[in-house]
Formats: C-alpha cells, sequence, structure tokens
C-alpha cells in the first residue's frame, strides 16, 4: 500500500512498495528511513550505503542525497520526515527542566545535536516495534494526527537510545585521551561499518573497507575491535548471518540460494556457522521462527 | 429511512460483528477489584455488555455480549505480586494506540508510556484511584 501523510505541523511520514524507482537527488529534513523487503540503495556525498530490513537509516536536516531501488523482489519502504520546530521541540524536552520549559515555551535556542552521525543503525527492539505500529495504522488509513504524532514522538526517544548505545557508548569504548580524536575515529569507523553492511554478500577484504574508512589496516583493526568488540571480518560474518536469518524467517529461499545471496562460498560451512552461532540449524531456525 | 451510502462496504464492514479480546492478569489480593476494574475498561472501550457481570474468582475465561453483537472476551490470569507491577494489568497489542484512545474517551493517566524490561507499559486510575497497569509485552531477544 502507498501512502503519503502531511500532518498538520509537517512532518510527514511515506510509505511505498516498488521494485523500480530513482529519487533524484534533493535536501531533507531529519529523516528516518526503513525498508520492510528488499533493499534501497542511497547516495550520500560520496558515500553509497545499502539499507537493508536489519537496518534504519538516519540523515540529518539540510542533507543532499538521491536513493534508488532496482530488486527483484518488491521493496516496502517507509520514510519519516520530522519537521524542524517537532525536533527542536523534542530536543528541549530531554535537556530542559520543566521551569525553562514554561518560561520560554517557545523559544528554539541552541540544543545539542544529537543527530551529527549520519549513518545505519540496528532496526530491532523498540524501534522497530513503534515503527511497525506506526505502519499499521497508516496502512489502516488512520487520521488521527494527535496518535501519528505520538508514535513520531517515540520514534525519536527510541532513536536517542540506539544513538547511545551505538554512538555514544562506542566512542567511550575508545582508548584516546583527545575527544575529538575519537569523534573522527568514530566516524570513520562507522563507515567502515557502513561498507560492511552495504556489501555484505561481496567478496570484500580488509583492505578494502580500510581504504574506504581512511584508516590503515593496524589502525582499523585495532579501533573497530576496541568499539564493537569484535574485528572486521567477525562484523561481516555477524552481517550475512544476521541477512540469512531474515531471509530464512520471511522468504521461501531454500538455504543453498540464501548461501548464494549472502556470499557464503560453501553451504555446509555456512550450516556449521550457523548453527555454532545460533544452537539451530538453518533449517531448524526457519521452522520456529 | 435509509443513508444513501447504506450499500458501501465501508458501512457494511463497520455493522459486522466484532470479536474483541482482553487480556488480564491480576493478582490473588486484587481479585476482589478485578470486578470493579473490568467494568472501568469495558465502559472506556466502548463496551455495553447486554447484562451486568460479576467476576467469579479462578475463572479464566469471560465473554459478554452487547446488544449489537459484538462479543469481548476476557482472558483472565493470576500473577505473583511484584515489587514495582501494580496488581491489576490489562495487555495490549499496541499501547501507544490504546493509550491515546484511552485518553480520548477520559482516563487519567499518572504518567506518559515508560520502557520497561517487559516492554511498554503506562499506568492509569480510575474514579476511586485505584491504580492500573496498560502494558504491551514487547520480546528484546532475539532468537537464537
Amino acid at each position: 500500500m502507498n501512502f503519503l501523510r502531511v500532518l498538520k505541523n509537517d512532518n510527514q511520514i511515506y510509505g511505498e512498495t516498488v521494485q523500480q524507482a530513482y529519487y533524484p537527488e534533493h535536501e531533507s529534513n531529519f529523516s528516518i528511513k526503513t525498508v520492510f523487503s528488499g533493499s534501497r540503495t542511497f547516495n550520500i556525498g560520496k558515500r553509497q550505503l545499502s539499507l537493508y530490513p536489519e537496518s534504519f537509516l538516519v540523515i540529518k536536516k539540510g542533507t543532499t542525497y538521491s536513493s534508488k531501488i532496482d530488486s527483484s523482489v518488491p521493496v516496502n519502504n517507509l520514510s519519516i520526515s520530522f519537521s524542524p520546530s517537532f525536533l527542536s521541540d523534542f530536543n528541549r524536552m530531554q535537556y530542559s527542566d520543566h521551569s525553562v520549559l514554561l518560561d520560554e515555551p517557545f523559544q528554539d535556542g541552541d540544543m545539542p545535536d544529537f543527530s551529527f552521525m549520519e549513518t545505519i543503525f540496528p532496526f530491532s527492539g523498540d524501534m522497530k516495534y513503534n515503527i511497525m505500529h506506526l505502519k499499521a495504522q497508516l496502512e489502516e488509513g488512520t487520521s488521527d494526527d494527535l496518535l501519528l504524532n505520538e508514535y513520531l514522538h517515540h520514534c525519536l526517544i527510541n532513536y536517542y537510545k540506539v544513538y547511545n548505545k551505538e554512538v555514544v557508548d562506542k566512542s567511550e569504548k575508545l582508548i584516546f585521551l583527545n575527544n575529538s580524536t575519537k569523534v573522527e575515529i568514530l566516524k570513520r569507523l562507522t563507515f567502515a561499518r557502513e561498507y560492511i553492511i552495504s556489501n555484505y554478500n561481496k567478496n570484500i577484504d580488509l583492505e578494502d573497507i580500510a581504504r574506504h574508512s581512511c584508516l590503515s589496516v593496524n589502525h582499523l583493526l585495532r579501533t573497530f575491535k576496541q568499539a564493537y568488540g569484535q574485528s572486521p571480518h567477525q562484523y561481516l560474518i555477524k552481517t550475512r548471518i544476521d541477512r540469512s536469518k531474515y531471509l530464512l524467517k520471511n522468504t521461501n529461499y531454500t538455504v543453498n540460494e540464501i548461501v548464494e545471496i549472502i556470499g557464503f562460498e560453501c553451504p555446509s560451512s555456512f550450516i556449521r556457522l550457523f548453527k555454532n552461532l545460533n544452537k539451530l540449524t538453518p533449517g531448524k531456525y526457519r521452522l520456529v521462527s | 429511512m435509509l443513508s444513501e451510502d447504506f450499500n458501501k462496504n465501508a458501512q457494511a464492514e463497520a455493522r459486522k460483528p466484532r470479536l474483541l479480546n482482553l487480556r488480564v492478569s491480576y493478582t490473588d489480593e486484587s481479585s476482589i477489584k478485578l470486578n470493579k476494574a473490568l467494568h472501568y475498561v469495558a465502559d472506556k472501550i466502548g463496551f455495553k455488555p447486554m447484562e451486568d457481570f460479576t467476576f467469579i474468582k479462578e475463572s479464566e475465561e469471560m465473554r459478554l455480549y452487547d446488544s449489537t453483537g459484538n462479543t469481548l472476551i476476557l482472558n483472565l490470569k493470576k500473577h505473583e505480586t511484584g515489587v514495582n507491577r501494580n496488581p491489576i494489568i490489562f495487555y495490549t497489542d499496541d499501547c501507544l494506540r490504546d493509550y491515546h484512545r484511552y485518553i480520548v474517551s477520559g482516563v487519567k493517566f499518572i504518567s506518559p508510556p515508560e520502557y520497561t524490561e517487559a516492554g511498554l507499559q503506562v499506568c492509569f486510575i480510575d474514579e476511586e484511584d485505584n491504580r492500573y497497569t496498560l502494558l504491551e509485552e514487547r520480546s528484546y531477544t532475539e532468537l537464537s
């Protein structure tokens, strides 16, 4: 089902299912983007990243990007664009106490920019629950702006939590004294992570990842492990296994087809690894999920 | 007189009898208050039973009918008393949706929805200040 809802406060929610589409370059408000099947490719500056159902993408206000869907299966995707006033009001709520909010109800002021890390984040937990509920309401055709804004408010709460876990906590694990170095390293590690997720099914190696993230191989290995608790290779394997779980759960592809899709070379090593990590064979996982 | 859109699908759909499910859990000590709680919530969700009803201790399911053919199935279960747990919990599959609907029907909430280990929940009170929880259980562990 395709829909575009523009709420009275200019928040916008757009959903559609397409197999081929091109969205030309345009400037965005602060946005959250998800896909529920297939994938969508984004070009943000020099970066190209692919969005799969296990992740959501956050785009900052003012960023220019284009995107493309070219898929053999229908791609169901949903984009939420937050109006600047809704976002700044939310920020004020987080950072100001009630007396300030009462004294200066309409003042925007300088609020901390919590959206500096424009990247893909894991789409799970409360964020997923709330967006799935929001989508269900839109598909039922609800006309209640207040209810839709309630979901959007909670999307921001959930994004804060994910951001803290994926950015703030990870940056604290980096052993650098200088704060600006930490931020720069984390940005580059984010490029590495994006590159792995976007190219998970290709034959990528450490040199590719290092080049893409502007870090030397040794620097990448050391800092990636500090931040994410695993090596880039382990992260790549985990990404592939997570994709295989999605495909086992949501499609009718055979295990051999899935092995090919996720870029594994041989089914037996995939099955062995899957069982080691999940305590279940892929076949049993499909049955119980 | 029939309205001109009587035969439209939406109207026909709206007139189809509905089957509503409401899952409730309660502690042993709260069972005496459960009857009041069930009446309160049935009223707030707009369900007007044809006959008055009384919760009978230990019953696990109650079926209520209204005059338009709708059925409300109450699934009742006991839970253990807990420190941060209200004695009577109403379960939902979408806490924000029901929070919003309850507000519209005049229910008073004592705080905004909050995230807990069990899921998203919000507490409300009836006219006698009895506290209840509306809980959307969520699973945060991936099948592994």
